[in-house]
């Protein structure tokens, strides 16, 4: 099962809190990379490393990893249910394993949202499961949604610590509750011996190729995360795609259309569970980082952006309107069926293109519905 | 060591006549070193000369403090996608040349902005009501002033603005 050692992610240094020494995930690092690029340090290792970072700390971190225990609450709700009076959000909770991305998006939101400056994997994925088994127990019928994609990609850093496997086995026992897996990867052979179910969801942010090619550095690219899923959709899981962030560039209505087209042919709407679309946002003060990290050439840094709602500098809300809509009626013409909806938007843009809430599309209802808060 | 975002600027500033004013400058708006963070993308002696250029014309139009800072990055952003003496055409004139800066960086919206605002003005508003086209953060719109004294002007711009509800849908 271990991949060959030029397709692992590639770090310079690796970590080991005294606190992880004896994890699973450490005895698998110490079998997968180089006994020269590991070391030992104490279990406040980690306080040395806070405080935020410049670009170049930024690209470091990316290379550097850290094995230790996470000592808060693995479970959260996603940041858009936060900001419910002015976002229309999902009811998405999130569990963190980690933090950091070993892959390189120009938009990539952490780039304002971190302050660690290395790659984290936490290793106490037993308390994890604990928390979220005392979490069924309270609500064992509501549906809950639960992502492990949050503030790391789910699966591109799995081939080390096969957490998937024990998220998988964990979730079938609860078919009400979702399992997401959320990547920009395509690292999947790991857990494809496990048959897949209805309720463990394999998802791709997905961009076109010319944007992925662009703007998402170091991630798989189309046809792989294609490949991918198909391969996953072959042994019985779920998938889901995001087109998000959707990028604005001259030939977007040509890319945007191809994509949605490649995916119709692909996949049917029954394998698919959910189609979520939304337009490039991110915070006023990554915009700095953004530039100085990838020039002002890269379609995201150079392009046309307002402070909106909620605070994050977005498109034009009418070019936002036309995207979006461009995107869910391309889907809708292709089948009725596929099961679309819009991302972190306002309850405006989603009347603007579509003149509807979620709550008054039947097929969102259940999504869009309030849970019990955690 | 490194110089601080203020320093450089200072520094670059070092054999024109402008470090005196750039100084006055600082005090005067008390400029953060924070403040410049966007500085630390220019890279050679063209895109300083740029910059400071467009310095000393901020100065002499007096923008404000925010103004200062909000135009000094687009123009920072300008000169780093390429563009050179274009940014000081229409310089005579703060109103123009802002416009022009908004339009060299912000090309598709501004164009789009002319259009809904060409559409929005020609539409029939309520007799003696102002109308004003604004750009707020991501949204475009008209804001629109009205002076009512009685029911029956009331009954005439809801009667207005119904023709214009029905141009909107036609349109």
């Amino acid at each position: 099962m271990n991949p060959s050692a030029s397709l692992l992610p590639q770090f310079n240094k690796i970590y080991i809190a005294e606190c992880s020494v004896k994890s699973e995930v450490a005895n698998r690092v110490r079998e997968l990379y180089p006994a020269e690029i590991i070391q030992i340090v104490s279990n406040d290792f980690i306080d040395s490393q806070r405080g935020p970072m410049n670009a170049q700390e930024f690209n470091e971190s990316k290379k550097t990893l850290l094995l230790t225990e996470f000592k808060g609450q693995f479970f959260k709700r996603c940041p858009g249910a936060t900001q419910k009076k002015t976002l229309t959000c999902c009811n998405y909770h999130v569990l963190n394993l980690g933090s950091q991305c070993n892959m390189n998006c120009s938009y990539c939101y952490l780039q304002s949202y971190l302050n660690t400056k290395m790659s984290l994997i936490y290793t106490n994925i037993d308390q994890a499961l604990g928390e979220l088994e005392n979490m069924i127990k309270e609500f064992p019928n509501h549906p809950f949604r639960v992502g492990t994609g949050e503030i790391i990609d789910s699966l591109s850093l799995d081939e080390i610590t096969l957490y998937s496997r024990k998220l998988i086995q964990f979730f079938q026992k609860y078919p009400k509750w979702v399992l997401e897996f959320k990547t920009k990867s395509n690292k999947v052979d790991q857990f494809l011996d496990l048959p897949g179910s209805d309720n463990i969801v394999v998802s791709w942010s997905i961009n076109p190729a010319f944007v992925i090619n662009q703007e998402e550095h170091g991630t798989a690219r189309l046809h792989e995360r294609i490949e991918a899923a198909k391969k996953c959709r072959d042994r019985g899981y779920k998938l889901a795609f995001h087109v998000d962030p959707m990028i604005y560039h001259p030939d977007w209505k040509k890319n945007y259309g191809d994509l949605v087209d490649l995916l119709a042919t692909e996949f049917t709407p029954e394998q698919v569970q959910i189609i979520s679309i939304g337009t490039l946002r991110y915070q006023p003060e990554q915009r700095h980082m953004m530039k100085e990290r990838f020039g002002l050439k890269s379609l995201v840094t150079s392009a046309e952006m307002f402070p909106s709602e909620g605070n994050k500098l977005r498109y034009d809300a009418t070019l936002r309107g036309e995207m979006l809509q461009f995107v869910y009626k391309r889907f809708k013409n292709h089948n009725e069926k596929w099961n679309a909806f819009f991302c972190m938007e306002t309850p405006e843009t989603w009347i603007s293109a579509l003149e509807k809430v979620p709550m008054q599309i039947g097929e969102l209802k259940e999504f869009f519905k309030p849970l019990p808060q955690v | 060591m490194k110089l601080t975002n203020l320093d450089h600027l200072l520094t670059q500033a070092e054999n024109s006549s402008l470090k005196e004013q750039l100084h006055a400058w600082i005090e005067a708006k008390k400029i953060k070193d924070s403040d410049l963070v966007f500085t630390q993308l220019l890279q050679n002696d063209l895109q300083w000369k740029l910059f400071l250029k467009a310095c000393l014309i901020i100065i002499e139009f007096r923008f404000s403090y925010s103004e200062s800072l909000k135009y000094l990055e687009l123009i920072t952003d300008l000169i780093l996608m390429g563009h050179d003496e274009a940014i000081f055409e229409y310089n005579f004139d703060q109103n123009k040349w802002t416009a022009h800066l908004q339009n060299l960086r912000y090309p598709q919206t501004s164009q789009r902005d002319d259009h809904l605002k060409n559409r929005l003005e020609k539409l029939p508003w309520p007799y003696g009501s102002k109308t004003k086209f604004e750009r707020r953060g991501d949204r475009a719109g008209i804001e629109l002033k009205m002076f009512i004294t009685s029911e029956a002007d009331l009954i005439k711009a809801i009667s207005a603005l119904e023709r214009v509800k029905e141009q909107i849908r036609e349109s």
